[in-house]
C-alpha cells in the first residue's frame, strides 16, 4: 500500500506534465517521460558533485539537488517546445506528434550516448524509516524516511503549482490560453509565453518526480522514461486529462492498482496490467475521472 | 529568451549582425546550461569524471547552428514565395521515364544477388523485409493518416505466427506466409475497433501501449513462447527440395536435384528473389490502391474525417481497412523476418523497431510509395556503410524526424498525384 | 394539390448538457424548393444541420425525409439512441445498437440524399479537385478490391464514368482548368464552389448549404444564386441553406425560416417575413436587414 501511493505520487507529479500541456495545445508531449529521466541523472550527478564538494548534511543537499535539477530539466523542458512544437504550430495534428517522438528519440540517445547505456546508481541519502502499527518484532509497516520525503515533496509541489495556476496572473493567462487560444492572444495575452509556462512548470515537476526516485531507488537507465512516461500518461488520463487534481488522483490510483496488482496476482505483467488499463480508460472513459466530456465540434 | 524568440521571427527588414549574434550567443549560453552537467561529466559508479571540453564543443556548434539557420531563414523569406501549384503542374523527367526507371531498377534489383557477396546479401534481404514493413505502415499513417505506434505489434505476430505454427502445428513456410499475414490482418482489425473514435495523440499512445503489451506477452509467456529464448523458425523450402547441406530423412535438397555444388548462398539468393516477388507484388498492389475509391477514400480520411462522413463514407470500414491491409503487410514482413533469422525472440520487436519504421515513412514523404521505398532501402544499408557511426543511428533517427517535420513536412521526394485528362469522346 | 413535403421536422429539440441549443424546432420542405434557414448568430442553424445530416443525435422531435419514390428516412433515427440497460440483455438490440453507433450517423444521411456543405469549408486539401469529386461518388467504390486491382472492364467502365461526372461538375461550377491542382491551393471563392460541387458528385435530393456566400464578393454571390436556381431547375435538387446575406436569401429562396433562440420566430415567404416585425427586432441593429 505504501508503495502504491509513493509511486503513485511519482506517476502523479509527472502526470501533471501532460495534463497541463494536454490542456493548453490539445497534444501529448511524448518527450515528457525522457525529461524525467534526464532529471533522475541530473540528481545523480549533482548529488555526486556536492558530495565531491564536501557537502553531506541530508536535508541541505537533498534541497539543493532539487531545486538545481528542477532547473535544469525546466530548461529543458523549454527547448523541447522551442524546438518540436513551436515552429510547428501552424501545421496539422500529425506534425508535432512526429517532431516529439523525435525529440524523445534525440534524447534517450543523447543521454546514452553521453553517459554509457549502463544502469547506474546512486548511494542512498536517507536511510532508516518510521515503523507504523508495530504488533511486535516481525508484525510492522516499515515506512522509509525516503518515502515519506516523497510524499511529502508530491503534495507540496502540487499545492505550490494549484497556487500558480489558480492565484497568479501567470496561472490566470494559462487558463485564459486553455479556455479559447484565439481569445486570449486577441486579448493581449502572450499564447508563445504562455505555453512555453507550461511546457517548464511540467518539465519542472518531472524534475521532482525524477530526483525523488533516485533518492528513493537509487537505480536507472537511460530508457526508463518510456514506461514511466506511459504510465505517468495513463494516470492523467484516468483522472481527466486537463485537469490538475485528476493527475494526482490518476496517479495515486495507478500506482495503488499497481503495486497491489503485482503484490498479488503477477510482477512480470504488471507493465501489461498498466498499459491495459490505459486502453480500457481510453475507449470506456476517454474524458476519465474529471473530466469533462468533449462534444464533437462539426 | 524573448531575444531568441523575437529573433527567430524577424519582422519584415533583415536583422543586424549585432542582433544575430547576441541571439547566437544567447542560444550558446542556454545549450551549455543544458549540455553542460549531460555531457560535461560522466558517472562512473558514485564519482564522476570530467570530460569538459565536451559540452564547450556542443554549445560552439549549437550557436554556428543557430546562425546559419537564422541567416537561411532570412534568405528564404527575401526570396518570392515559390507558386506551389504551379510546381506540381510540371511533369519531370523522372514522371516521363517513369516505366523504364521502374524497369532498370527491378532488373538490377534482379541480377543484383549474384554480384554481392554473402554479406550483403543479407544486408539486401533485410533491406527488402523493412520496404514491406515500411510499406504497409505507410498505409495506416502515410495514407490514413493514423499514426501507429506499435506497427511492430503486427510485424511480431506474423514472425511467432510462422514460428509457433511451426512448433506446436508443423505449418510449412508456404502455409506459414498467408496465414500469419490474415492473421496478422486479423489482429490490426481487432486493434481497429477500439481505437477507432481516437484521433491522434490518443491513438498513437494507445498504438504504442498495444504494441509493448505484445513484446511483454512475448516476453513474460514462457511456456507457449519460450520467453526471451525466443523460437525456432526453419528455412522456406522449394517445391519440397530444402536449402539444408543434407536432407531430412524422406526429401531432397535442393543442390541435389539440380546436381550442382552445395553453397550456402543458393538458398539466400532463393530467399532474395521470392521476397523480391512479394514486395514488388506489393508494390503493385499499393499503388493501383492509391487510384483506387479505397485508397482515396483512406486519403480522404487522412484530410477531413467529418467532410468524408458528410459525402456518405463510412469512417470505420475505411479505418479498418487501412489497419487491416497495413497489419497483414507487417505480418508477411514477420514471416520472411523469421525465416531469414532461423529464430524469432522478443528483443526484435522493440518500440525503437516501430520508431526505426515510423522514421523511413516520414523520410520517404508520408504517403509517397517510392520514397518510403527508397527510405527504407537507405536506412538500411546505411548503418551498414557507416559501421563506426552506428551508434548515433537513433540520435540522427530523432534529429531527421524533427528536421523533416520542420522543413520538409511531405517528404524528400515530394508527392505524385494522380493526373486526369478529359477524354476525346463524351463530354 | 400541394405535393408532400420532402423533410418534415417536427419538435426538433437538441440539448447539450444544461443548454437548450433547438426548442421544438419545426418546419417542412417542399420538394424541388429552396428554404432558407436564417437568424441571428447562435440561433442555432447550424445545429439544424447538424440534425438533419446525421451529425447529432437530437434529445426529441423527428425528422422524416420522404424520398419522391416512396422511401421515407427517419433522420432523427440515424445515430441511434444512447446505451440503455436493456440492450445488453437482448443480443438483437445490443447488435443494432452497435450497428448505429459505429456505421450510423452522417454516412446514412448522405445515402439517403441529404447532402451538406460546411461553413467552415472543409476540403481534402492535400487532394487535387478531381479526387475531391471522386471520393464523393460512392457508386464506384462498391466495385470491391479485387476488380479494382486487376481492372476488370466493369471496373474500368464505373471509373470513366465516375471521371465523366466529376468533369460535368467541374464544367458547370467553371472550375475544369483547375481540375489537377491540390484542392487547398485553389483561391477561397473557388474553394466554396469546389466543395458544392462535391456534395453534387454525392448525387443528392436534399442538398444542405451552410453559409455558401460568406466569404464571397458580390459577383460571385449573384453566380453563386444562378448556380442554386439552375440546380433545383435543371437536376431536380431541393436546396436548404444558411445565409446571412438577405440579397440572397430574399432572391432565391421559395420558403424563409427565421430560427431565434434556438426556436422558430416567423416561416413563410420571403416578402412576409422581411415585413415581420418579430424578424425586425431580432435582428436589430444588424446591418444585413436591408
Amino acid at each position: 500500500m505504501v508503495n502504491g501511493l509513493v509511486l503513485g505520487s511519482v506517476y502523479g507529479l509527472i502526470a501533471v506534465g501532460y495534463t497541463m500541456v494536454y490542456g493548453i495545445i490539445g497534444m501529448i508531449n511524448f518527450a515528457h517521460g525522457d525529461v524525467y529521466m534526464i532529471a533522475a541523472y541530473l540528481t545523480a550527478i549533482f548529488l555526486a558533485a556536492l558530495t565531491a564538494l564536501g557537502l553531506h548534511a541530508a536535508p541541505m543537499v537533498i534541497l539543493l539537488v532539487l531545486a538545481l535539477t528542477m532547473l535544469v530539466t525546466a530548461l529543458y523542458g523549454w527547448s523541447v517546445e522551442r524546438i518540436a512544437y513551436r515552429p510547428l504550430r501552424a501545421s496539422n495534428r500529425l506534425a508535432p506528434l512526429i517532431s516529439a517522438i523525435g525529440m524523445s528519440l534525440i534524447l534517450q540517445n543523447y543521454v546514452r550516448l553521453s553517459q554509457g547505456a549502463r544502469t547506474q546508481g546512486t548511494p542512498t541519502l536517507l536511510d532508516g524509516g518510521v515503523r507504523l502499527f508495530e504488533n511486535g518484532p516481525d508484525q510492522f509497516v516499515q515506512i522509509t524516511h525516503a518515502q515519506i520525503l516523497i510524499v511529502v515533496t508530491a503534495v507540496v509541489g502540487m499545492g505550490l503549482l494549484w497556487y500558480l495556476i489558480h492565484g497568479t496572473a501567470i496561472g490566470r493567462a494559462c487558463r485564459a490560453v486553455q479556455q479559447d487560444r484565439v481569445m486570449a492572444s486577441l486579448l493581449g495575452v502572450d499564447t508563445d509565453r504562455v505555453i512555453s509556462i507550461v511546457f517548464v512548470l511540467g518539465a519542472g515537476m518531472a524534475g521532482v518526480a525524477g530526483s525523488l526516485v533516485t533518492f528513493n531507488y537509487g537505480s536507472f537507465d537511460f530508457f526508463i522514461g518510456f514506461v514511466t512516461g506511459i504510465k505517468a500518461f495513463t494516470a492523467a488520463v484516468l483522472g481527466g486529462i486537463g485537469s490538475l487534481p485528476g493527475a494526482m488522483l490518476g496517479g495515486v490510483i495507478l500506482g495503488l492498482a499497481e503495486s497491489i496488482f503485482s503484490g498479488f496476482v503477477n510482477t512480470d505483467y504488471k507493465d501489461v496490467f498498466a498499459f491495459s488499463l490505459l486502453v480500457l480508460v481510453l475507449i470506456i472513459r476517454p474524458s476519465g475521472l474529471l473530466g469533462r466530456p468533449e462534444v464533437e465540434k462539426v | 529568451m524573448m531575444a531568441i524568440r523575437d529573433g527567430g521571427e524577424p519582422e519584415g527588414g533583415g536583422l543586424t549582425w549585432a542582433t544575430r549574434l547576441r541571439d547566437a550567443a544567447l542560444t550558446g549560453v542556454i545549450a551549455l546550461l543544458l549540455f553542460a552537467p549531460l555531457t560535461g561529466v560522466t558517472l562512473t559508479g558514485y564519482a564522476l569524471e570530467g570530460h569538459w571540453q565536451r559540452p564547450l564543443w556542443l554549445a560552439a556548434g549549437v550557436v554556428v547552428g543557430r546562425l546559419l539557420i537564422g541567416l537561411f531563414l532570412e534568405a528564404r523569406r527575401a526570396r518570392p514565395p515559390v507558386e506551389s501549384a504551379q510546381a506540381s503542374e510540371k511533369v519531370g523527367w523522372i514522371d516521363r521515364n517513369r516505366p523504364f526507371i521502374l524497369g532498370l531498377a527491378l532488373a538490377c534489383a534482379l541480377i543484383l544477388p549474384w554480384f554481392i557477396g554473402k554479406y550483403w546479401l543479407n544486408v539486401a534481404i533485410l533491406a527488402l523485409i523493412y520496404v514491406l514493413l515500411a510499406l504497409g505502415l505507410n498505409i495506416v499513417v502515410g495514407l490514413a493518416g493514423l499514426l501507429d505506434l506499435g506497427f511492430v505489434a503486427f510485424y511480431a505476430v506474423g514472425a511467432y505466427g510462422y514460428a509457433l505454427g511451426f512448433k506446436y502445428l508443423g505449418l510449412s513456410f508456404w502455409l506459414a506466409l498467408p496465414s500469419a499475414a490474415l492473421l496478422a490482418g486479423l489482429c490490426g482489425i481487432l486493434l481497429g475497433f477500439p481505437v477507432l473514435r481516437m484521433h491522434g495523440d490518443y491513438l498513437a499512445i494507445v498504438t504504442l501501449g498495444f504494441g509493448e503489451i505484445v513484446r511483454l506477452v512475448l516476453n513474460n509467456w514462457m511456456e507457449l513462447t519460450g520467453g526471451p529464448n525466443g523460437v525456432r523458425a526453419p528455412f522456406p523450402s522449394l517445391f519440397g527440395l530444402e536449402f539444408g547441406r543434407r536432407a531430412q530423412p524422406g526429401h531432397t535438397t535442393f543442390h541435389e536435384f539440380f546436381q550442382i555444388p552445395y553453397s550456402s548462398e543458393t538458398r539466400d539468393i532463393f530467399f532474395y528473389l521470392l521476397l523480391l516477388m512479394v514486395v514488388a507484388g506489393m508494390i503493385f498492389v499499393v499503388r493501383r490502391l492509391r487510384r483506387m475509391p479505397l485508397g482515396r477514400n483512406w486519403e480522404a480520411l487522412r484530410e477531413d474525417e467529418i467532410a468524408c462522413r458528410s459525402l456518405g463514407i463510412q469512417p470505420v470500414t475505411v479505418k479498418l481497412s487501412a489497419f487491416g491491409l497495413g497489419a497483414m503487410t507487417g505480418g508477411l514482413g514477420g514471416v520472411f523476418f523469421a525465416a531469414s533469422q532461423g529464430f524469432v525472440n522478443p528483443t526484435s520487436f522493440t518500440f525503437m523497431e516501430s520508431a526505426h519504421i515510423l522514421a523511413m515513412v516520414i523520410l520517404g514523404g508520408m504517403g509517397s510509395t517510392g520514397g518510403v521505398i527508397i527510405a527504407a532501402v537507405i536506412l538500411t544499408v546505411l548503418p551498414e556503410v557507416l559501421r563506426d557511426f552506428a551508434e548515433y543511428r537513433g540520435l540522427a533517427f530523432g534529429m531527421a524526424m524533427v528536421g523533416m517535420m520542420i522543413w520538409r513536412p511531405r517528404g524528400l521526394m515530394g508527392i505524385r498525384r494522380a493526373r486526369f485528362h478529359r477524354s476525346e469522346v463524351g463530354r | 394539390m400541394r405535393p408532400p413535403p420532402l423533410l418534415r421536422v417536427r419538435d426538433l429539440t437538441m440539448r447539450f448538457g444544461g443548454v437548450v441549443a433547438l426548442n421544438r424546432v419545426g418546419f417542412e420542405v417542399a420538394p424541388g424548393s429552396v428554404t432558407a434557414l436564417i437568424g441571428p448568430n447562435g440561433a442555432g442553424k447550424t445545429t439544424v444541420f447538424n440534425c438533419l445530416t446525421g451529425f447529432y443525435a437530437p434529445s426529441a422531435g423527428e425528422m422524416r425525409f420522404h424520398a419522391p419514390d416512396g422511401v421515407e428516412v427517419a433522420l432523427h433515427d440515424l445515430l441511434g439512441g444512447p446505451w440503455r440497460g436493456a440492450d445488453f440483455a437482448s443480443p438483437a438490440a445490443f447488435g443494432w445498437r452497435l450497428y448505429y453507433k459505429m456505421f450510423g450517423g452522417a454516412a446514412l444521411a448522405a445515402r439517403a440524399g441529404v447532402v451538406r456543405t460546411f461553413q467552415n469549408i472543409r476540403l481534402f486539401r492535400e487532394m487535387t479537385v478531381m479526387e475531391n469529386l471522386l471520393v464523393a461518388q460512392r457508386a464506384w467504390v462498391n466495385n470491391g478490391i479485387l476488380s479494382g486491382l486487376l481492372a476488370t472492364p466493369a471496373y474500368r467502365r464505373a471509373e470513366a464514368e465516375a471521371i465523366e461526372r466529376a468533369w460535368h461538375w467541374l464544367d458547370f461550377f467553371r472550375l475544369a482548368d483547375d481540375g489537377n491542382r491540390l484542392a487547398g491551393s485553389l483561391p477561397y471563392g473557388r474553394q466554396r464552389r469546389l466543395e458544392i460541387a462535391r456534395a453534387m458528385c454525392v448525387e443528392p435530393r436534399l442538398l444542405c448549404l451552410d453559409e455558401p456566400a460568406a466569404g464571397l464578393n458580390p459577383s460571385e454571390t449573384h453566380e453563386l444564386a444562378e448556380w442554386i436556381l439552375a440546380l433545383r431547375r435543371g437536376h431536380g435538387v431541393t436546396v436548404c441553406l444558411i445565409e446571412h446575406d438577405m440579397g440572397l436569401v430574399m432572391e432565391i429562396s421559395d420558403h424563409v425560416v427565421v430560427l431565434d433562440h434556438g426556436q422558430v420566430l416567423v416561416a413563410g415567404r420571403p416578402e412576409v417575413v422581411r415585413d415581420d416585425p418579430a424578424v425586425l427586432e431580432a435582428y436589430l441593429g444588424a446591418p444585413e436587414e436591408g
